[in-house]
Parts: structure tokens; C-alpha cells; sequence
């Protein structure tokens, strides 16, 4: 959860923070969905590339250990993830590898590998996107963004709560935790679960009580469901439009162009033995 | 994660998405304008969604893993307005700590937003009607909801890679669950005791709040609105 709070303040710090947040989440879908829509392992490597060079941009190349951890878990999983997929195969075609791994049987094809490396390049090139968005764009901007295109506002309103209340749930939980490791409430399995339960309702009746008094605060504030934001960054033009379906329509473009450019299989076939 | 589903399926469990959590709009309001107080109470159950899901606890195999916690909000105000909370909650968690993503977003919003915690809040029902306690109820109905929740994400990857690789959906679902399963059934069990502990407490100190569930007419069967 602390990587929550290295983002918050990884984005108000960023150099992107003025850019206009929809115009940066419209950009990072027309990737996203770019990268999906076509079959060449190059388009999702330039997406990659772009995300590394906004997130570069954004952060001056100053990420916090936390998220690097973040992201190598997230790069783990992935290599699961895909590792799985490889060895799913068409059992019609034939065999790279066959066999038993563990309690799999497993029947990696030429398809399915292809497959599992054009998931994880475009999985690694979504996350670089997402976080050189994410790395720009403090929520409560995200929200009021969401809020100009007409989303309803009850949504808009619980962005924004929910966002403030998991740092407090957050603060008073880890109070909690050390509060239970102080009179050893980790001696034992069932301790540990009575305490983690006990901490996670104090946190929730904490919470509760706090939540009740500050929505008393605001309405001595005149809080009509909007929160404020004193340094509005700037709205969204017609060139984000341009430049996210310019970018895409190339991107396409190149991607039935190099559909078989790269082929995972003869690049690995020295190594395995194919 | 992000490029792990075809388009095409990116957009069937959108569309599948879309009448929930328009449902869980309508019943947001309605929660909203009849009990105006409860707004930072449902803010407070969607936050409480984000820290369990956001929490790696140890499993029996040394790995970590994380738990739903999408229990307490479905009981307190039923699937549609947690398929709304899952789905800010899945927001933050792919912008801010690397999972999910905004392709998956509907998928991973129908396994943990609609379809695990229908699961939960059905058998938290039947065992309530049976007048089983609440740390049993809200145990069975916290673990159930976690572990549908995976079975649907092994269905949609089973899915997926039939449909892309041409392979066995059977053997592919198979694959999958017994990967999770590894991690998830004993987080399950684990997330159920909690959040059983967790409901047990609750109903000592504010018993209160369980009226909720009553007051907001929590029924998976009824419509939304």
C-alpha cells in the first residue's frame, strides 16, 4: 500500500502534472487498444517505449524503490502468465515441447509461443503506460476529468472519497498492526487472525467515527460533492484527438506491416533446440 | 493484467459490466437520496476494499497473494453498488500499484465486482436465514466470494486462450485454477476468518450498522433499482 503514497506524491511532483488529464488517459487507451488490435510484437515494443519515455519525462527518471518493486512483482506475474499460455497449445499442431511440467501437461506449439511473448511484450507495455499516466495524474484530477465528460457525479464524488479515505484507513490500519505486534498478537495462527480481524474493525469504527465528523466539517464548508482543485490543469484539445489516433492509425499501420517481422521462435530456437 | 485478453473479449466482459454497474448507479442514488449520511459510509466500504485488496498476506505455500474483501460491501449494499465500488477500487489499483489494467477492467470487474460477491451474498442469505451466526455467515460468504472470484478469472483466461490458441477450454481451466488454487484457497480460507472476526466485532460494538443491509433491501434476486 505504500506505493500508494509514492504515487500521490510522484504526481503531484511530476513535470506532466499541467497536462490535461483526459487528454493524457485518451492518449494511453488509443495505445492500449492499439497494442491489442494488432498481431506484430513491434507495436507493443514502441508503445513500450513511449510509456518509458513519458514516465522518464514525468519522473526525471526518479522512480521510488517501492514502485520498481511494484513493477518487477507485476513482471513476475506476467512471466507466469504467459509462461502458461505458451504451454497451452493446439494439441492438432505440432510440438515444440511436450511433456509433463509439475502437474501440467504441457503442449507448447510455434502459435502459442509467439502468443505468449506478443502477451507479455503488450502486458509490459501496458503497465509503462498506465504508470507514466499515473506517475502524471493525482486522482482528484482524474476525477474532476471525469466529471467534465459527464460522468455522473455520485461516481465522481466516490473517486475522490475513496482515494481520501484509503490513506486514512491505511494510516490507522499500520497503527493497528504495530499496536497488535507490540503485545504479541502474531503469536500464533489463530492470534494472528483474531488480530488482523480486530485491527481491521477498530480501523473500520475509527474510520467510521472520523468519516462522520469530517462529513460534518464539510457540510460547515458548504461541500456540494466537489472538492476544489486550486491548480487546474489544463483542459483537453483537439490535439491530444490528433496526435492519440494520428499515433494509433501509424501504429496500426505498422503493425499488419510487421505482423511476422519477429519471430520469437527462430530466436529461440538456437538456445532450446528446435 | 493489461494485454492479457483478445479484444474481443476485452469487450464481451465490458458489455457483461455494463448492466451491473449501471444498476449499481441507480441503486448508488437511491441509497444516496434516501439516507444522505450513508455517503461517506458506502466511500468508507469502497476505501476498506481497496486496503484488503490491496494487502499481500503469507499463504501456505511462502508466496503472497491478495484477498477480495468485497464481503462487507455487498452485504451492506448489495451487487450492484459493489460492482461500482469494485470498479473505482480497480481503477486505483491499476494506476497505482501496476495491477489489472484498463482493457481488463470489465473482466476483472465481473470475477470480483459482480459475480464473486453475488456468490457471497447469497450463501451470507441463506446461512442468515438459517439463523447461523454472523462470524460463520460473513466467514462462508467473505471465503466463497474470494474463490468464485478466481474460478471466474481462470474461466476468463480458460476462455481466452481457447479462443486464441485453439486450445482445450477444459485442460486450459484445468491450468489455470490449479495455479491459483495454490494461492487462493488457503487465502480464502484465511480472508474468511478475518472478515469473520472482522463481522463478528463489527456486530459487538455497532450492531447498528447491520441494519444497513436491512434498511438498503440487500437482495441479489430483487432489481437494483
Amino acid at each position: 500500500m505504500s506505493e500508494q503514497l509514492e504515487m500521490d506524491e510522484l504526481a503531484y511532483s511530476s513535470r506532466m502534472v499541467d497536462w490535461a488529464p483526459l487528454g493524457k488517459l485518451f492518449f494511453v487507451l488509443c495505445l492500449l487498444i492499439v497494442g491489442l488490435l494488432t498481431n506484430s510484437i513491434l507495436v507493443p515494443l514502441i508503445t513500450f517505449s513511449v510509456g518509458i519515455a513519458l514516465m522518464a519525462y514525468s519522473t526525471n527518471m526518479r522512480i521510488p524503490l517501492i514502485l520498481s518493486l511494484a513493477i518487477a512483482e507485476a513482471i513476475v506475474i506476467m512471466i507466469i502468465g504467459s509462461g502458461m499460455i505458451s504451454i497451452m497449445g493446439d494439441t492438432d499442431d505440432p510440438a515444440l515441447w511436450e511433456g509433463q511440467l509439475l502437474w501440467f501437461n504441457v503442449h507448447m506449439t510455434d502459435a502459442s509461443f509467439q502468443k505468449a511473448w506478443l502477451i507479455f511484450f503488450r502486458a509490459i507495455a501496458g503497465v509503462t503506460l498506465m504508470l507514466s499516466f499515473a506517475s502524471s495524474t493525482p486522482i482528484p484530477h482524474l476525477a474532476h476529468a471525469v466529471r467534465s465528460i459527464k460522468c455522473p457525479v455520485e461516481i465522481c464524488e466516490l473517486i475522490v472519497l475513496i482515494y481520501r479515505y484509503s490513506f486514512l484507513l491505511l494510516e490507522r490500519f499500520l497503527i493497528m498492526l504495530d499496536a497488535a505486534q507490540c503485545r504479541l498478537g502474531y503469536n500464533g495462527a489463530m492470534t494472528a487472525v483474531k488480530s488482523y480481524g480486530g485491527a481491521m474493525a477498530g480501523t473500520f469504527i475509527f474510520s467510521m467515527e472520523l468519516a462522520e465528523k469530517s462529513e460534518a466539517a464539510l457540510a460547515c464548508r458548504n461541500y456540494q460533492g466537489y472538492f476544489p482543485i486550486y491548480r487546474m490543469p489544463s483542459p483537453m484539445s483537439w490535439k491530444w484527438i490528433a496526435v492519440g489516433l494520428g499515433l494509433s492509425v501509424l501504429l496500426y499501420l505498422i503493425g499488419t506491416e510487421t505482423a511476422d517481422w519477429i519471430d520469437m521462435t527462430a530466436l529461440f530456437a538456437p538456445v532450446l533446440g528446435w | 493484467m493489461e494485454g492479457y485478453l483478445d479484444p474481443i473479449w476485452c469487450l464481451v466482459w465490458f458489455i457483461v459490466m455494463i448492466p451491473f454497474f449501471y444498476a449499481g448507479i441507480v441503486k448508488l442514488r437511491q441509497v444516496l437520496r434516501d439516507h444522505p449520511d450513508q455517503k461517506m459510509m458506502v466511500a468508507l466500504s469502497g476505501a476498506f476494499i481497496f486496503l484488503i485488496s490491496s494487502l499481500k498476506l503469507p499463504s501456505v505455500t511462502g508466496s503472497s497473494a491478495h484477498p477480495t474483501g468485497t464481503g462487507i460491501a455487498v452485504v451492506f449494499y448489495g451487487v450492484g453498488v459493489c460492482a461500482v465500488l469494485s470498479t473505482i477500487v480497480l481503477i486505483f489499483q491499476a494506476l497505482l500499484i501496476a495491477h489489472g489494467g484498463f482493457t481488463t477492467l470489465g473482466a476483472n470487474c465481473v470475477s470480483m465486482g459482480i459475480i464473486g460477491p453475488l456468490v457471497g451474498l447469497v450463501f451470507w442469505k441463506i446461512l442468515r436465514k438459517a439463523n447461523v451466526g454472523v462470524f460463520v455467515s460473513m466467514a462462508v460468504a467473505a471465503a466463497l466470494a474470494d474463490l468464485i472470484t478466481y474460478v471466474i478469472t481462470a474461466i476468463q483466461m480458460a476462455l481466452n486462450v481457447f479462443t486464441t490458441n485453439n486450445a482445450n477450454f477444459v485442460d486450459a481451466f484445468v491450468d489455470f485454477m490449479s495455479v491459483y488454487a495454490v494461492t487462493q484457497i488457503p487465502l480464502a480460507i484465511i480472508e474468511g476468518l478475518i472478515l469473520g472476526m472482522f463481522a463478528q466485532y463489527l456486530v459487538t460494538a455497532r450492531p447498528d450498522l447491520f441494519e444497513i443491509a436491512e434498511s438498503n433491501n440487500v437482495n441479489p434476486f430483487a432489481k437494483e433499482a
